[in-house]
């Protein structure tokens, strides 16, 4: 791939991302979340709040030195999600998953998650709102 | 992979990702809660009709009763920002001050980061959906989002002389042709977001909507801000909304507020 192919689906997938990223459903995204900070983690599912007006999961990373760090990440609320095509049980405890995301602006260890990625099934789940355009996701048993 | 590797490699990808992903987006298809309503035209293969004629109440009047959710096409107006469409907003000069200053923080302080109502018109853009409840002398608006509702009363009352404040205020309507056209006085009148970038109101705010329900499936609500105290003369912007058939609004109630404590301001 050339550098200026990367550059250009660099562009477009900014300027989805900007499109995508509006105001979170009761604050501003901007006075928590960092669109310029994307954030990209894989983990073990250590704990699932399914509640309003957002869910949150967290996940257990272990960088190379072997440390575990446990990161919160913010869903839009269990309300849109079951419009997604989520179910409260989608993710269970110990799932291992990949998030795409944006970074929280105090440095903390949240992010607001996007994309969830299931590795057992390789499912995407879009955590965000109106993203139920998607094929149905997360109609696990 | 841990986060500073894949922060230092995966940019691009990601990029790349939302990318292909999002180009890949098509129609709205799927939803939650697929409940076939009754009353609600189809097409040849069950589909509903989202182009068939408005409905109708036995009075004639045009019917707004559904699922709204504003439009994802059409508008660039959005609950972060209400004059996104190019409206030029006539403010007074300290509501203008107030507005760059809400906008240079990051819009950290709107009353809903703290789980308090949407304020009318931020609670129909957002995304959750609205449902209309039509009947005769009444409407009521249901918000999903922090179950909060409006009642617009249509039996021809006119505003009590004495107004509590309100979040979302006294409304009544009035048919004008198929048009609803709603009054709403009686604000809170303290710290009012319009929008999370911070639009101001005042206790003198009166706002007007009209709604106008094109066919089944599509409705526009035409809004006017009208506060004297905040803005030199009423300014409007319409968004088009569309229905979400076959489906229901799911209780969402704020019960698991975490995010003030790492919001940023400047």
């Amino acid at each position: 791939m050339t550098k200026l192919t990367r550059l250009a689906i660099f562009v477009a997938g900014l300027s989805w991302l900007l499109a995508v990223v509006p105001a979170a459903a009761h604050h501003s995204f901007a006075a928590e979340y960092d669109v310029n900070k994307p954030l990209a983690l894989k983990g073990a599912v250590s704990k699932v709040e399914w509640k309003n007006p957002h869910a949150f999961f967290y996940i257990d990373v272990t960088d190379e030195t072997g440390k575990i760090t446990n990161w919160a990440l913010e869903m839009v609320g269990a309300s849109a999600l079951l419009r997604n095509g989520w179910k409260a049980s989608t993710l269970k405890i110990g799932d291992i998953v990949t998030i795409e995301g944006s970074g929280a602006k105090d440095g903390t260890t949240q992010g607001q998650a996007r994309i969830v990625v299931l590795a057992s099934t390789g499912e995407r789940l879009f955590a965000q709102a109106g993203q139920e355009t998607q094929p149905a996701q997360g109609n696990r048993p | 992979m841990n986060s500073a590797s894949a922060k230092k490699g995966s940019r691009g990808s990601i990029a790349a990702g939302m990318a292909i992903v999002f180009l890949m987006a098509g129609p709205v298809s799927a939803q939650w809660a697929k409940v076939r309503l009754p009353g609600t035209p189809r097409t040849s293969d069950g589909a509903p009709n989202l182009t068939a004629p408005a409905p109708r109440t036995p009075d004639g009047r045009p019917d707004l009763s559904g699922i709204w959710r504003k439009s994802r096409d059409g508008t660039k107006v959005s609950a972060g920002n209400l004059a996104a469409d190019g409206v030029e907003v006539p403010f007074q000069p300290w509501a203008e001050a107030l507005y760059k200053e809400r906008l240079a923080n990051n819009g950290k302080g709107v009353p809903s980061e703290r789980c308090l109502p949407h304020q009318i018109p931020k609670t129909y853009l957002i995304a959750e959906p609205t449902k209309i409840v039509q009947t005769p002398g009444l409407i009521v608006i249901l918000h999903e989002e922090f179950n909060n509702y409006r009642q617009v009363f249509t039996d021809g009352r006119l505003f009590p002389p004495d107004l509590d404040r309100r979040w979302m205020g006294y409304s009544i309507g009035k048919w004008e042709g198929d048009t609803l056209i709603v009054d709403t006085r009686g604000f809170v009148g303290e710290n009012d977001w319009l929008d999370f970038g911070g639009h101001p109101a005042t206790d003198a705010l009166h706002f007007v909507e009209r709604y106008r329900r094109r066919d089944f499936g599509h409705m526009e609500i035409q809004f006017t801000v009208d506060d004297s105290k905040a803005y030199m003369k009423p300014w409007t912007f319409t968004v088009p909304f569309d229905l979400l058939p076959d489906t229901e609004l799911i209780e969402q109630i704020c019960d698991n507020e975490k995010d003030a404590a790492h919001l940023v301001g400047k």
